[in-house]
């Protein structure tokens, strides 16, 4: 019997089994149709960064399409969050919730002021186990990253307000962010936003922005508008004193990112700082020469950009620079034509852009005290700089109280106490626009988004801001101004954040 | 003898029927390893080291040697074969001395320490040291060099010189001189003396953000050193400017 079953049983079970690995699966199978899913936010795209102010509530109402409805009761959530600036990849992701709708305050500790998150929704059909997925990318900010600046000068130091785009006035705005940590010492004198991101080594590349005071500065964070450092940590070598007058940074045409920065002391000096996509430290260095080898300057706070190079103003030579990376140089001889840019012999009271793209207005006032208007271009198709420079039919305006170029339309407006003019560049003709209440001084005017004119007022213990609607025309819609606010203290300078 | 042909061919059949069970080995290429010197432009294929430009007080300083291995790291210590070739004017134990020639456990690269000394004969000369990677029992030399004929760098070789004057940085030509003019030992001597930058044949440390502060440093030194002592005037008899 065991011969028989090892012989004629186990033999061909053996062989059969070796066999049994040549068989080819012909995948003989029966499927069925599973509850599919689609998750859908509303409103919102994948990979998109959608951004939110933080201390805001999140909330979101998905819409979930089943191929079998029946399942609706089998559905489970999960609402996740992780990290997604690159800085942290390595965070663990976080559940924030499990219900349908998800309902969260966008605060610590699942969303820290400037962050950038990525949040997903996981549906899960518990009955097959299959699950689909939405996401969207985040951005926690505040809300102040657009909108009006005003840098005031109060009796506990400097702060700034800000108007936002939904015509809210926030006061304090500086020092509700900042809290104990005060803007800098002495009295606020400017502040200086760029438009394109600078790459300086010096936190994250983007926009940056600067408040210059009187005996410091300091670099905010331009998304939290949160303090960075003070200006030491921008120079290789700090000056004994950092009394800034501007720190500027300048974008060739074309660019679209700072490539030299320009910073201005009280005394008129100049530094520069070399920035740019190559590794290192890209910091300030020392006082710029001239083109004489001499610190013998006195540069005023503007700074203009020609298509490929800063230029400045000196009012103790009364001349023209051109800022580099090593020195300040001079205008080749062939630069001018109408005033010799490197001996203008006048004061400049004020510059910047004119109405046509890289051309620019120097508002100048010889030794007889009578003004002048210098006009400057930089086109690629001509070496010359200058177009002309005229007397103004401007009155008043060397004892001017505020003053700013339209970049729209061919004038410039200026203040003299409480009235203010708009002098036509084109015509040399001035027309008085506009009279402020008795008591109250123009001391500001900036242009802002929408050809919209600010307007700064101080009557001795208040600022008070004004818009005024200006046509492409340069003409006042109606005459008058659109919005007033108050409750400032002395504003030293308006910029506006976009 | 027939049950004992039935057992034979029982097991030959279970053999056959488990072979197919056992996981074959990956098929890998396995390389000696190899172990050379690491040169891009940051350590390029010799360092040139001056005590001139460190303080008078600096007696000894150290430079170091990059090196990289072939093949995969692995879970002990290696040691690395360097030889001083006979070209070699530096004495070990008196003008240098080096450090642990390892490879680090788990490490594709490692930074072999020169201790350099500061000697009275180094005023007036200078001493070369010339590595050469060599067979060890953990590595064998690496490759010998990147087959291009703009471009070819041997990777077995690395040489140090070691001075105690100024020496103008191999760099200088190509990318100082832009920043800096004309090269001349006085001028040279005043920039390191303004800037206390030593590491002039570091392309990390002569970045045009770094040489724009060189340039603005120096030029405001050179006039506030003019206002007081009247122009700068070199070794050759002319009068040092900046660009």
């Amino acid at each position: 019997m065991k011969r028989i079953v090892l012989r004629y049983i186990s033999l061909p079970v053996l062989l059969i089994a070796l066999l049994t690995g040549c068989y080819k699966d012909k995948g003989n199978y029966t499927y069925h149709d599973i509850n599919e899913i689609t998750v859908i936010l509303p409103g919102l795209k994948h990979h998109q960064d959608t951004i939110l102010n933080h201390g805001d509530t999140l909330r979101l109402t998905p819409e979930i399409i089943q191929t079998m409805a029946q399942h609706e009761n089998a559905l489970k959530f999960e609402w996740g969050i992780f990290e997604n600036s690159g800085a942290n990849l390595a965070a663990p992701p976080a559940v924030i919730a499990n219900t349908r709708n998800l309902e969260v305050p966008l605060t610590e500790p699942n969303f820290s002021l400037g962050g950038e998150y990525r949040l997903t929704l996981k549906v899960t059909d518990t009955i097959t186990r299959v699950s689909a997925f939405a996401m969207i990318n985040l951005k926690v900010l505040n809300r102040f990253s657009q909108g009006w600046i005003f840098l005031e000068d109060l009796p506990g130091g400097g702060d700034f307000s800000m108007l936002l785009p939904n015509g809210t006035l926030v006061h304090n705005v500086y020092s509700s962010l900042n809290p104990g940590i005060p803007m800098g010492n002495g009295k606020p004198v400017k502040i200086d936003l760029t438009t394109f991101n600078v790459d300086d080594g010096m936190g994250p590349y983007t926009q940056k922005i600067f408040l210059c005071n009187e005996n410091s500065g300091v670099e905010l964070d331009f998304q939290k508008m949160t303090r960075m450092w003070n200006f030491d940590m921008l120079f290789f070598n700090p000056p004994a004193t950092i009394q800034p007058l501007t720190l500027n940074w300048f974008s060739a045409a074309g660019t679209t990112w700072g490539s030299l920065g320009v910073f201005i002391d009280k005394n008129g000096k100049v530094y520069s700082a070399m920035a740019g996509g190559f590794p290192g430290q890209k910091k300030f260095g020392a006082i710029l020469l001239t083109p004489e080898g001499t610190p013998d300057y006195t540069a005023t706070r503007y700074v203009l950009h020609a298509r490929n190079y800063p230029f400045i103003y000196d009012n103790q030579q009364q001349r023209f620079y051109i800022v580099g990376n090593a020195a300040l140089t001079g205008f080749p001889a062939n630069a001018s034509t109408v005033a010799d840019l490197n001996n203008v012999g006048m004061e400049l009271m004020y510059m910047d852009k004119a109405n046509v793209e890289y051309t620019f207005n120097a508002v100048l006032k010889d030794n007889t005290n009578t003004p002048h208007l210098l006009r400057l271009q930089s086109v690629t198709s001509s070496p010359e700089v200058t177009v002309f420079i005229q007397p103004m039919n401007a009155p008043d305006i060397i004892h001017h109280t505020a003053m700013v170029s339209s970049a729209v339309s061919p004038h410039i407006f200026y203040g003299v106490g409480n009235q203010l003019y708009r002098h036509e560049t084109t015509s040399n003709t001035t027309v008085p626009v506009f009279t402020f209440p008795a008591g109250e001084e123009l001391i500001f005017l900036k242009f802002g988004p929408g050809n919209t004119m600010a307007a700064a007022t101080w009557n001795g213990t208040e600022s008070k801001v004004y818009l005024f609607k200006i046509s492409l025309m340069g003409e006042m819609e109606n005459g008058t101004y659109s919005e007033v606010h108050g409750g400032f203290g002395r504003i030293v300078d308006i910029a506006y954040k976009q | 003898m027939k049950t004992l042909s039935i057992h034979i061919l029982y097991s030959t059949l279970l053999l056959l029927a488990f072979a197919g069970c056992k996981k074959s080995e990956k098929l890998m290429y396995r390389e000696d390893p190899r172990v050379y010197f690491s040169k891009y432009a940051t350590n390029p294929d010799s360092v040139i080291y001056s005590f001139a430009i460190q303080p008078d007080n600096r007696m000894s300083d150290t430079v170091y040697l990059t090196m990289r291995i072939m093949g995969t790291a692995t879970d002990y210590d290696r040691e690395i074969g360097l030889a001083i070739a006979d070209t070699s004017t530096a004495v070990r134990g008196y003008h240098f001395d080096l450090g642990d020639l390892v490879m680090p456990a788990n490490q594709y690269e490692t930074r072999i320490p020169v201790v350099l000394y500061r000697k009275p004969g180094l005023k007036d000369s200078l001493v070369t040291i010339d590595f050469t990677v060599v067979e060890s029992k953990d590595f064998k030399p690496g490759y010998d060099d990147i087959p291009s004929t703009i471009y070819k760098k041997t990777r077995l070789q690395y040489k140090v010189v070691l001075n105690d004057y100024l020496l103008k940085p191999t760099r200088w030509d190509c990318c100082l001189a832009s920043y800096l003019g004309t090269y001349s030992e006085v001028k040279f001597r005043f920039v390191i003396q303004t800037t206390g930058k030593t590491d002039w044949d570091d392309a990390l440390g002569t970045t045009p953000g770094i040489m724009s502060y060189v340039s603005q440093a120096v030029r405001l030194a050179l006039y506030e050193y003019e206002q007081v002592n009247g122009p700068l005037i070199d070794e050759n008899g002319e009068q040092v400017t900046f660009p």
